[in-house]
Order: structure tokens, then C-alpha cells, then sequence
């Protein structure tokens, strides 16, 4: 985040979403989560 | 995904994978993917029901985020929200609800399905402050300082260059705007074979 200019780059929320899903990607074993971040564009 | 190794694939190739998988989450949200849609993915990612209230069915239903861009800060009456891989509308349509009558939401997808799905939800919501224009995430045709907020929902792990594409976002942000995004990491190293696998990138 901060290469590409932003500030307070900040993961807030984490969600195991992949849990059961209809047709599992070879993807999950690496982990996958879903996740929720947020950041500012300097002032 | 990040790591070292330069996949190799392209971002127009994948943008033909990303196509076709969107348009069928648009035209057959319920059929099974590597991911969960609509409701169900809502509840799981937190989003409360009230939010998208009064939003049509259709559109909720081929919902496919990673995240939940409303949990991470207000969007307020009056602002300028931009949503990049608005997809069929559900976040898009929600913003257009916060930033009421004199705010402005316009929602950029590559896949014509999904405008075609957004636009339809619009138009039942009667909501004539929200878009839906075809864009690409790297390329926003808009000017830059534009957008209040910045949202977008399970695009930014399909872009191979994601410094160059949050710059871009970045751009479009007014200073101090702000970014609200839902994505994926994973836990652990993804190796260069996986990395080079494009139908990993698209699901």
C-alpha cells in the first residue's frame, strides 16, 4: 500500500470464506481467506 | 497472491478467464464455483441485511466479493463513490442508498453480463445517482482527485500488477479519500507452478 502512494493501509477483518463452497479450488491449500482492508490517499 | 516469481500469464489473458467466469456468476449465479454467491457469501462476509434491503434479488444473487467495504468506514450522504469491479451491482447499488440523492456512485466492470445485470437493478430501484459504465481496473477513465471513496470487492487478486493498479486507484482518490476494499491473501508461499495456473487467478 505504501509503494502505490496510500497511508494507514490497515487489514481490518479476516473471514474464512471459502469454507464449503460448491466447487473448492486447488487455491485453498495455500490458505485463501477472504479479508477487508482500508486505506487513505495522503492529503 | 505475491511472491518473486513472474507468472506467466497476461493480464489480457486473464481478462478473457475473468470474463467468462463473470458472466456465468451473471447469468447462472447458483450453478457452483470456487466461491460462494449471494446471500449466503453476504451473511458470511457481514453484511447487514439492511444495507441491501430494497436491492433487487437478481443482483444480490450473483454477489461473488471477498470482503465487505461498508464495515471499514461510513460512506456519507453527498460523496462520490467509485466502485471498481462493480460486477452485478450489490455494492454499487448499497452506496448509491448511503450517499443519497446528492451523492454519486458509478460502478466500472469488463463483463458485459454483469453490466447488463447492474444497470436492470438500477433502473428497478429507480436510482438515478448510480452508473455502470465498461472500464478496466488499471485504466479508470476518469479524471484524477474524483472520488471521495474508493470501493471495490474481490477484483484487486486478479490483477498481475497490483502496485500499478492501486496507484491508479490511488489517483482517482481526492486527497484524503479513502479506499475500502475486500480481497484474499493466502497464508502460505504459492508456488511458481501454481502461479503460472490461470485458472487459479479467476476463481
Amino acid at each position: 500500500m505504501r509503494a502505490a502512494g496510500f497511508e494507514d493501509g490497515q487489514i481490518v477483518y479476516r473471514y474464512n470464506s471459502y469454507v464449503d463452497v460448491p466447487d473448492p479450488s486447488d487455491a485453498l491449500e495455500f490458505g485463501t481467506q477472504g479479508i477487508s482492508f482500508r486505506a487513505r490517499k495522503p492529503v | 497472491m505475491s511472491t518473486h516469481h513472474v507468472p506467466k500469464i497476461s493480464q489480457a489473458e486473464l481478462r478473457v478467464e475473468i470474463k467468462k467466469e463473470y458472466a456465468n456468476v451473471a447469468l447462472d449465479p447458483t450453478k457452483g464455483y470456487h466461491f460462494h454467491t449471494g446471500r449466503r457469501l453476504a451473511g458470511i462476509l457481514g453484511y447487514d441485511e439492511a444495507l441491501y434491503a430494497g436491492v433487487p434479488e437478481a443482483n444480490i444473487a450473483s454477489f461473488a466479493g471477498t470482503g465487505n467495504p461498508f464495515a471499514l468506514g461510513p460512506i456519507n450522504p453527498g460523496e462520490t463513490v467509485v466502485d471498481i469491479g462493480s460486477g452485478a451491482g450489490f455494492d454499487s447499488l448499497i452506496a448509491s442508498r448511503l450517499v443519497g440523492p446528492a451523492g454519486r456512485v458509478i460502478g466500472f466492470d469488463m463483463t458485459d453480463e454483469m453490466l447488463k445485470k447492474a444497470r436492470a437493478g438500477a433502473a428497478a430501484m429507480g436510482a438515478a445517482n448510480v452508473e455502470f459504465r465498461e472500464g478496466l481496473a488499471e485504466a479508470l477513465p476518469l479524471p484524477d482527485d474524483f472520488a471521495d471513496v474508493v470501493i471495490s470487492n474481490g477484483v484487486l487478486n486478479m490483477m498481475l500488477d497490483k502496485a500499478a493498479t492501486l496507484a491508479e486507484w490511488r489517483r482517482i482518490l481526492k486527497p484524503g479519500g479513502r479506499l475500502q476494499v475486500g480481497d484474499i491473501l493466502v497464508e502460505r508461499e504459492v508456488p511458481a507452478d501454481a502461479l503460472d495456473d490461470i485458472s487459479l487467478w479467476t476463481g
